[in-house]
């Protein structure tokens, strides 16, 4: 089992140094908002903003022992007929999906930290994630 | 309609999750735990799951102002599907050939009132067809029929049309002109979360779990520690989310209620025996009572883009707003001017002995559409009036009356796919029937929206 694209809390470690994060967005411009604010070991960042990730990616580099939280927020002001995605990974300096520990635990096979959420409705929205990383 | 109740059923229940649900146990997870408060993303349907393979192809283009899908056959639901119109997408250019007609699109990225891709500029080679005046008139020759018909081709009846859609902070429903506003508004109602995700991420990496582990699986002396951190983290999540949703909510409502104005102009070449030139425009404008910009301004002072500069200031303001959206009414009125001009054209056909000729025609029409919900109810039954009211005015030609037709309809929305129209019309003169006076209609029908279905998909 892998990290399902419901899921709202997402736990990724351990990230290597030099790892990178790609968020990215796509659908109908006129219909929706994406912003994420984040955090770097406990301290607030300056929130990335919807032209940032649309189309994106907004990329963001793990440092040693790096510690990053996200809290996407997905606004969608009308429904649409073709859901709108954001897609976030992580992937090493080659372009290769980073694995980490499975959501069953450090036993299970590791996964792809890679995420994509959808959503068309607007009665879903906002869609409020938590993506939390830990680094090594 | 179809925007503003799942608004407002979505807003409605967020205050309904059961008070016993908020509560995890030890046989949790930290997903299961965590959805107790804040709940999982909804699944796309398979209809939904198809059309997202597109997406990405269409985002890049979906701003532009992409009109009626062909101006020469206009629809007819300035009410209906109030700002519906401007949904489908295109390449800045586009060459389509449906087999009826030719189509090429085309957005220029010209600035409009401030915004590129509100203009539109699109011909249409029609599948040319020879006019029933000329059929009529050549009654009884077949070959003469079948030669003028086989002699005629796509460049025999031309349509070029130019049509404006502008999207500005006062005018259409694009978040576009509005995401500074919003995303400056929404950002400081989030309150500062890097702490205690610090403190949640630590205490998920000391329990060295996965969120699909159950606490129960930790050693004793963590179970209830990381049950609490949990649980924690998503009380203040669903905090957030219900502040940002509550907001969010009465932003979207409205943002949908803002003005619209629509125009364009049409010009059509025909060749003789297919049928006459033509000249026609029209321009609509649409609107809903509240709306973002009247918002803007009546709280210019207090809750403008420049005056929401504290986490304080944005929470009053977004109470301000939800209190605002809440009275806001979901009529619609709009408004639609049509000028019309057919030329003259005289036809002569000396080797079938046929002529005859075609007066010109000139028709305004003013039309005006008023639209209310009558039982917005949560589980999307309700009924819905509508009022059109159209005049043709007709006076430059002869033998035909100027026109009045007045319709009042009531709609029961049964269901998503059914609905049942009750409508009485009332017309000053039979359409070009000018002994026929005063005439009044009542229809009553079913209307039937064929759902989706998932043709070509594979498992």
């Amino acid at each position: 089992m892998t990290v399902s694209d419901k899921d709202t809390l997402v736990l990724w470690r351990p990230v290597p140094a030099g790892s990178v994060l790609k968020a990215s967005a796509t659908g109908d411009e006129t219909a929706f908002d994406v912003v994420i604010p984040w955090s770097r070991k406990g301290v607030d960042q300056i929130p990335f903003r919807h032209s940032d990730i649309v189309p994106g990616p907004q990329i963001l580099v793990f440092q040693t022992n790096d510690q990053v939280a996200l809290n996407p927020i997905v606004t969608l002001f009308r429904d649409v007929d073709q859901p709108l995605s954001l897609k976030i990974v992580i992937e090493d300096p080659d372009g290769n999906p980073v694995m980490v520990m499975a959501p069953e635990g450090p036993g299970a096979p590791k996964v792809a930290a890679a995420c994509e959420w959808q959503i068309s409705q607007a009665a879903d929205s906002p869609l409020l994630l938590k993506i939390l990383t830990s680094g090594v | 309609m179809r925007i503003l109740l799942p608004l407002l059923l979505a807003s409605s229940l967020i205050a309904a999750v059961p008070a016993q649900a908020q509560q995890c146990t030890q046989a949790d997870t930290v997903l299961t735990c965590w959805q107790r408060f804040v709940p999982p993303v909804p699944a796309l349907t398979p209809a939904q799951q198809q059309t997202a393979a597109t997406t990405a192809t269409q985002q890049t283009v979906a701003a532009a102002n992409t009109g009626i899908t062909t101006l020469t056959s206009p629809a007819d639901s300035a009410i209906k599907d109030f700002l519906t119109l401007f949904t489908a997408s295109l390449e800045s250019a586009t060459l389509q050939d449906s087999g009826e007609a030719l189509t090429f699109d085309w957005n220029p990225q010209l600035p409009i009132l401030g915004t590129t891709g509100a203009l539109k500029v699109q011909a249409v080679l029609g599948n040319a067809q020879l006019s029933a005046q000329a059929t009529t008139s050549l009654a009884g020759n077949a070959t003469a029929i079948s030669d003028l018909t086989s002699s005629i081709n796509y460049g025999d009846d031309i349509a070029l049309s130019l049509s404006v859609n502008p999207t500005t902070e006062r005018l259409g429903r694009s978040i576009g002109p509005n995401r500074d506003y919003f995303e400056t508004w929404l950002l400081h109602i989030v309150p500062p979360q890097g702490a205690d995700d610090q403190a949640f991420t630590a205490a998920l990496v000391a329990a060295n779990m996965g969120t699909n582990q159950q606490f129960q699986s930790l050693p004793a002396e963590q179970r209830q520690s990381t049950q609490t951190a949990v649980e924690t983290a998503a009380r203040a999540q669903a905090a957030v989310r219900n502040s940002i949703r509550r907001f969010s909510v009465a932003f979207a409502t409205l943002l949908n209620n803002q003005s619209q104005f629509h125009g364009s102009a049409i010009r059509t070449m025909r060749r003789n025996i297919v049928g006459t030139n033509e000249w026609s425009a029209d321009l609509t404008y649409e609107w809903g009572p509240r709306n973002l910009t009247s918002f803007r301004k009546k709280f210019a002072g207090t809750c403008g883009p420049d005056k929401i500069i504290t986490a304080a200031i944005a929470t009053n303001c977004a109470q301000t707003m939800e209190t605002y959206a809440q009275e806001a009414a979901t009529d619609r009125l709009a408004f639609t001017a049509e000028y019309h001009v057919a030329n003259q054209r005289w036809i002569d056909l000396p080797q079938y002995s046929v002529a005859y000729s075609i007066p010109r025609a000139r028709t305004m029409v003013y039309s005006l559409k008023y639209g209310r919900p009558l039982a917005p109810v949560v589980n999307k039954s309700g009924g819905r009036i509508d009022l059109d009211v159209d005049f043709e005015d007709v006076s430059s030609q002869a033998d035909v009356k100027n026109r009045l037709v007045a319709s009042l309809t009531y709609t029961y929305k049964v269901s998503d796919t059914v609905s049942i129209p009750v409508g009485l019309v009332y017309a000053s003169h039979e359409k070009d029937l000018p002994t026929t006076d005063e005439k009044i209609n009542a229809h009553f029908g079913v209307l039937f929206k064929m759902p989706n279905l998932p043709f070509g998909q594979s498992n």
